[in-house]
């Protein structure tokens, strides 16, 4: 296993992928905070940057990297070579589970730093003192990467059940539409009150983070929740993966 | 090359793979013994792929199983994985990475971290001077040079390379022959490749298995080919009838005349240097003698008809 993450970690570091996406994130989350400033619609302090991470957008950048550099490896013959190396199924599945996390991690990261600097420098940075926004920024921060862990799950999964980079990317994309439709359907209907229904998905969590700061039941609620979620993927996937043949 | 002591590095049990209501393989029997190079024959879709899919684990067999050096358990087989080499159909690259760091990937994977081994793959494979060049820039030849290099990352002791010169040009052929034979004398490493170029692969091999419609018909050594083939001296002479005559006295040989001039001997190949100096001591006029012999091709096309 520790080969196994070695070499997505070095693989991670010769890839144009992460790279790109990442820099595709830098450039768009700037050009938000400039556009802000321009039309003067929103105005948001740079302490409160760390709560801009989870919008649905960002989660297609998730499913492009699930694509480019999961599913690309069963057309290129990555996972040929490891299992080849009589590396464990069930193995060289986490190993890509943990490129999704370090993926979304990264990705996340790019956002809330931005929207955090950039917010600061347009803005205004906030009262909060920077030592203690620091332990905040650094606790919410790891809540938030909690509450995104079903898409590194599912996108993953994807990834394995379709082995094509094309699919991934469209299974990711109506993943993140159901999602969305759903959520939309549950918060807007006018008849019986749906509402409490969306605490059942992800998004609910890292899209109200903000206001639950300090509700400890929301964070439990939370990790169940998004710990589910990644975790029924990751048994179907390794299950399945396990008697997988390999093109 | 290497002594061998006839000990299986790989023994299959009536393995079978069926693909829907398609069945790519019925119960092959194949052993392959220490110090083999083994040339696995057959058409396309004949089940050569699917067979070398099974060994190195990347599909499972529907039946039957297979040992590597003599273990069979799935904990064994994957022991005995970390010790094989493949190359199997297309060559498994990261077409973004140098040919360093392709072979760096695999190196990480197996667990070993001895870098200068990364120059020492390549330079066997002769790819030592690519440097930045990323690996979708290769030729295809450099790209399954570069894909047998990451295969040898390993220090295998069984080596599986599926087509490895398919699409290369005579010298790319060439190339990977001589790679293949160097690697086989120098290391002395089990070999099961399959080619489509079956004269090709009667320069490398030393024992042969052709598989027709995901049956093994036959295994044979390349001794036991040698004599399948149906070697035979050829002589053209002015009077064949009286060339028999002599050389059935001289040698007790039976000759197969032809025609007036042209006489076939199937036995006693290795005394064709004596039939020509009877004949010519006896005064007849010898036009033609040499040694034939039915192509791989040929004796490979004769075996699937009659199956």
């Amino acid at each position: 296993m520790k080969d196994l993450l070695k070499a997505e970690l070095y693989k991670l570091s010769k890839s144009r992928t992460l790279f790109y996406l990442m820099l595709l994130l830098f450039v768009t989350n700037t050009l938000g905070i400039i556009t802000s400033k321009l039309l003067k619609n929103h105005v948001l302090q740079g302490q409160d940057g760390i709560f801009q991470a989870g919008t649905s957008v960002n989660a297609m950048w998730f499913g492009a990297f699930a694509g480019f550099f999961i599913a690309s490896e069963f057309q290129n013959g990555g996972i040929r070579n490891a299992l080849a190396l009589g590396k464990n199924r069930a193995g060289v599945f986490m190993a890509k589970i943990f490129s999704m996390t370090i993926c979304i991690t990264a990705l996340l990261f790019v956002i809330v730093l931005v929207q955090t600097i950039g917010n600061s420098i347009v803005n205004g940075y906030g009262d909060m003192p920077v030592g203690e926004f620091v332990v905040f920024f650094l606790k919410t921060f790891i809540h938030i990467i909690m509450f995104h862990l079903p898409y590194a799950g599912f996108f993953t999964m994807f990834a394995f059940l379709t082995q094509k980079s094309g699919f991934t990317i469209l299974l990711s994309f109506c993943y993140e539409a159901i999602l969305l439709v759903c959520g939309g359907f549950f918060e807007n209907y006018k008849g019986q009150n749906l509402k409490p229904l969306l605490q059942f998905f992800p998004q609910y969590y890292y899209t109200k983070i903000d206001n639950n700061l300090t509700n400890h039941q929301f964070f439990v609620d939370g990790y169940l929740v998004c710990l589910l979620y990644f975790f029924v993927p990751v048994i179907i996937s390794i299950f399945l993966f396990r008697k997988m043949d390999i093109k | 090359m290497k002594v061998m002591n006839n000990k299986a590095v790989l023994e299959t049990f009536q393995i079978s793979k069926q693909y829907g209501n398609n069945k790519a393989l019925h119960d092959v029997n194949l052993r392959i013994e220490e110090g083999q190079i083994y040339g696995l024959i057959g058409l396309n879709g004949s089940g050569k792929s699917t067979f070398m899919r099974i060994v190195c684990g990347i599909i499972s067999a529907s039946e039957g199983h297979i040992e590597l050096y003599g273990k069979s358990g799935n904990s064994d087989l994957q022991k005995y994985r970390s010790r094989l080499g493949q190359t199997i159909e297309t060559p498994a690259l990261y077409p973004e990475m140098t040919a360093d760091e392709n072979v760096m990937v695999q190196m990480t994977l197996a667990g070993i971290s001895e870098k200068n081994k990364i120059k020492e793959v390549l330079r066997r494979v002769g790819l030592a001077d690519t440097g930045n060049k990323k690996a979708k820039n290769f030729s295809l030849g450099m790209k399954q040079r570069l894909a047998l290099a990451i295969a040898l990352i390993t220090d295998p002791r069984f080596l599986i390379l599926d087509e490895p010169t398919n699409g290369l040009d005579p010298v790319g052929i060439i190339e990977t022959r001589d790679i293949i034979k160097n690697l086989a004398q120098e290391y002395g490493l089990t070999i099961l490749l399959s080619s489509h170029l079956l004269d090709e692969l009667s320069q490398i091999a030393t024992h042969y298995g052709i598989l027709h419609q995901g049956k093994l018909i036959i295994q044979i050594s390349a001794e036991e080919l040698l004599k399948a083939t149906n070697q035979y001296i050829k002589i053209i002479c002015d009077n064949a009838n009286a060339s028999a005559e002599i050389l059935n006295t001289a040698f007790s040989v039976k000759c197969e005349v032809n025609s007036q001039t042209e006489l076939r001997i199937n036995e006693q190949l290795d005394r064709i240097a004596d039939f020509n100096k009877a004949l010519i001591l006896s005064g007849q006029k010898v036009e033609h003698l040499s040694f034939n012999q039915m192509k791989l091709e040929d004796y490979f096309l004769k075996i699937t008809q009659s199956n």
